[in-house]
């Protein structure tokens, strides 16, 4: 795979320099999409996301990329997708509402299979809620939120160097997959402080969308044959229709019975055949854990802290952390379950949404959540408290 | 250049014989597999050399044909083939004829 | 080279007419008949463009066509170009996204009056409003065709369809006074039956920086049988009898009524803006 080093030779020394940085979330996430070569940005204003457009408007003219502010979210994530048909690198950054908006065309960069990256500055809902404040309410959506079958990529940061890694991974993934992927920031993560290491160059690996390979005569931009075709950017002589309506291998549209299925099965079988090298997680004291807490996000670093205390009062608990909600490491579960873990126990600022998924892994060990969303993270006590509870029954 | 010019102006300017002016004739190619039959060729030609078919094609429309007797009307003004939304009417005009072959010949189409 | 090519979909061999030898290679004829209705002037539309586009003096590789969801979204995919067929009314900013992305891209919006004007209108007017250096053509029909007739933006006040069956009372837009208003650098309105006119003025869209827009009056049979109009052929008819054609018109004055009295068409506006990016 080539590095940052070889494929952005002539950039480097306008990218953020290696070594050690202090940056807020949304900066880091915002110099992540940067330094994986991002280079056109389309957004809406929306709190708590504002400081990714406002740094993307500063530091892409410096890079050669462009800044858009578009009329709204729908047109923000339309405007990404046309970019990325154009052949560069694009992204959006938006939070709760702008992201139920940008829905619909989460389902056609599915179907076009054109490489998008949204972040999704998570904040309480419903509806507009607490902009300011957050919430972990949009795990499901950002997998669930279009209509049909289609499969995304989902990112859970917990800190800023997260936010700068888990960006440029998105980028990668995106890329690799023809998908849309989905950075699942949240408001804490967003405006938190923290150390930032940037890798040198040479460390940083970033793949490239598959390019075609045969001439255009011979060329299908749909092709059945492989399970991410090679994809033609537009200007280059290709020539081909790229639909939104089922299409078959040419991309024609159509309603032919064996064509669509063939279709939707690519669509997902992309993911779900790679999940086990998509996935992500961390693992913190499950060796011998009989209570498993699953959480993540900003959420994880109070839960971690509870877990300590737990220990030392006796309680064996530990920490799965998903890294990315989508695809979901299902099968870290399933070991779990089948190793003769007592309770996993959901920690999220919402009132279940992994639970949900945990539930579905768990193979009938009890799952229970602690249901917390008043804007804030819970903090370690309420933590304590409430898997005391639990695990006393 | 000019000079031909010059003598096509000077041409112009005299009267018309038309015992031996000629006019294209134009040929009305339809691929009936095309057509949807909107009629617009048959309703927009000055000339009305065009007419419904008795047949019809592989979609159950009937596709335009040539009025009997009309064979020579088409001036090849392509209207039709413009006003085609189908992509099924094409013109071919490489044949000339006078004045007054046009009217014997329609004449003695008439009066047979 | 034959031009007859097999279509997918029925089997059947189709050879394009000689007169189309000039944008053979821009027709994907094996998706010929297309699926319009009969009597509906997109096809019209679509030879046109594939003309102007051809003799544009634009490499043909750097065309695009996006377009949205209705009757008029399906003209992309019958040109052998780069074609984005998108979500319902999302196509101008998907276009302001190629454009911002590969400034050398001709990018061409064709949309139907629903998918551009409602759904698609707040797209509309911003992208205009910055000027962003696309073309887009609104193929008015004065309904929602291919849903099956539900009233659009632009059916004259009084005019029954399937939403409005005791008569629309709703005001229609005045698509080139709103393209005016919200600053498109070229604005015209033409019908399908004015050929040349609107070759010449699609031409004229390739050429202008800015945004241009060019409305298309087309016959829909959805429109004219449910309003007594007779069939296409008679809405054909009517356009070539009460239009008139009038460059200098003023667009406060250019509404078309349910009665369809005065049909101005023209090249109304043609100014030097600003662009946006590209």
């Amino acid at each position: 795979m080539p590095t940052v080093a070889e494929l952005y030779k002539k950039d480097l020394d306008k990218l953020l320099k290696p070594g050690i940085h202090f940056l807020d979330g949304n900066t880091a996430t915002a110099e992540g999409a940067v330094t994986a070569g991002c280079r056109f940005y389309a957004g809406y204003p929306i709190t708590p996301s504002n400081e990714i457009a406002e740094y993307m408007s500063y530091r892409l003219p410096q890079v050669g990329g462009k800044f858009i502010q578009m009329e709204d979210e729908i047109a923000s994530i339309a405007a990404v997708l046309g970019a990325s048909a154009a052949g560069v690198k694009s992204m959006t950054a938006t939070s709760g509402p702008g992201f139920s908006l940008m829905q619909e065309n989460i389902g056609l960069g599915s179907m076009l299979e054109i490489p998008a990256v949204i972040v999704d500055v998570m904040r309480a809902g419903p509806s507009t809620g607490i902009p300011t404040l957050l919430g972990q309410g949009d795990i499901l959506q950002a997998k669930y939120g279009s209509h049909g079958d289609y499969e995304i990529v989902a990112y859970l940061p917990a800190n800023p160097q997260e936010a700068f890694d888990f960006t440029i991974k998105a980028f990668n993934t995106a890329e690799k997959y023809r998908v849309v992927a989905v950075v699942l920031s949240d408001q804490l993560v967003g405006h938190m402080y923290g150390k930032v290491r940037v890798p040198e160059f040479d460390e940083i690996e970033i793949v490239e969308r598959p390019k075609p390979t045969v001439p255009p005569d011979q060329y299908l931009p749909y092709d059945s044959k492989y399970l991410v075709p090679p994809m033609a950017i537009a200007g280059t002589g290709y020539r081909v229709n790229n639909e939104s309506l089922t299409h078959t291998d040419k991309g024609y549209p159509t309603t032919d019975k064996d064509a669509s299925f063939k279709l939707v099965m690519r669509l997902v079988r992309k993911i779900r055949e790679n999940e086990k090298e998509i996935a992500e997680w961390e693992e913190y004291l499950l060796d011998d854990a009989e209570y498993v807490i699953v959480s993540y996000g900003s959420t994880s670093g109070s839960v971690r802290r509870a877990i300590k205390v737990l220990r030392t009062q006796g309680y064996r608990v530990g920490l799965l952390r998903p890294k990315t909600a989508w695809p979901f490491p299902g099968w870290v579960v399933e070991n779990l379950a089948s190793r003769g873990v007592q309770k996993f126990i959901t920690v999220e600022v919402n009132m279940g949404k992994m639970y949900h998924v945990v539930r579905e892994f768990s193979r009938g060990v009890p799952v229970e959540h602690i249901p917390y969303a008043p804007g804030y993270i819970p903090d370690p006590d309420y933590v304590m408290s409430n898997v005391k509870k639990v695990i006393e029954g | 250049m000019a000079l031909i010019q010059q003598d096509e102006a000077w041409f112009m300017r005299r009267l018309v014989n038309l015992h031996k002016m000629k006019r294209p004739v134009g040929k009305i190619l339809v691929n009936p597999d095309l057509c949807k039959d909107c009629r617009f060729c048959i309703e927009f030609c000055p000339n009305n050399v065009l007419e419904e078919s008795k047949d019809v094609n592989f979609k159950g429309y009937h596709y335009p044909v040539v009025k009997p007797g009309k064979e020579l009307d088409c001036v090849a003004c392509r209207m039709c083939e413009k006003i085609c939304p189908e992509f099924a009417i094409t013109i071919i005009s490489e044949e000339y004829i006078t004045y007054d072959k046009y009217y014997g010949v329609s004449r003695h189409a008439h009066g047979g | 080279m034959s031009t007859e090519v097999e279509v997918a979909t029925t089997g059947i061999k189709v050879e394009l007419p000689k007169a189309y030898d000039d944008i053979k290679d821009l027709i994907r004829i094996d998706r010929l008949p297309h699926i319009w209705c009969p009597g509906c002037g997109l096809g019209i539309l679509l030879k046109l463009l594939a003309r102007a586009i051809k003799n544009s003096g634009i490499p043909i590789e750097k065309h695009v066509i996006v377009t949205g969801i209705g009757c008029t979204g399906r003209i992309g995919g019958y040109l052998r170009l780069d074609a984005y067929h998108v979500t319902h009314g999302r196509a101008i900013p998907f276009a302001v996204g190629l454009k911002m992305a590969n400034p050398e891209l001709e990018v061409t919006v064709v949309g139907g009056d629903g998918d551009i004007l409602a759904i698609g209108g707040n797209h509309f007017i911003h992208a205009a409003r910055r000027n962003d250096d696309i073309n887009v053509i609104i193929v008015n029909n004065f309904i929602y065709g291919m849903t099956g007739g539900q009233y659009s933006p632009t059916t004259p006040k009084g005019a029954k369809t399937t939403t409005s069956p005791y008569g629309h009372f709703e005001n229609p837009f005045n698509v080139p006074l709103l393209a005016y208003a919200a600053g498109a650098s070229y604005v015209a309105r033409w019908s399908v039956l004015h050929q040349n006119e609107l070759y010449q003025s699609l031409l004229e869209m390739f050429r202008v920086k800015g945004f241009a827009v060019i409305e298309v009056l087309s016959p829909c049979i959805i429109y004219t049988d449910r309003n007594a109009m007779g069939d296409a052929v008679d809405f054909m008819k009517v356009i070539k009898e009460r239009s008139t054609i009038d460059h200098n018109a003023n667009l406060a004055d250019i509404d078309i009524d349910f009665s369809m009295k005065k049909i101005v068409l023209g090249n109304f506006v043609k100014r030097e803006r600003p662009v946006s990016y590209g």
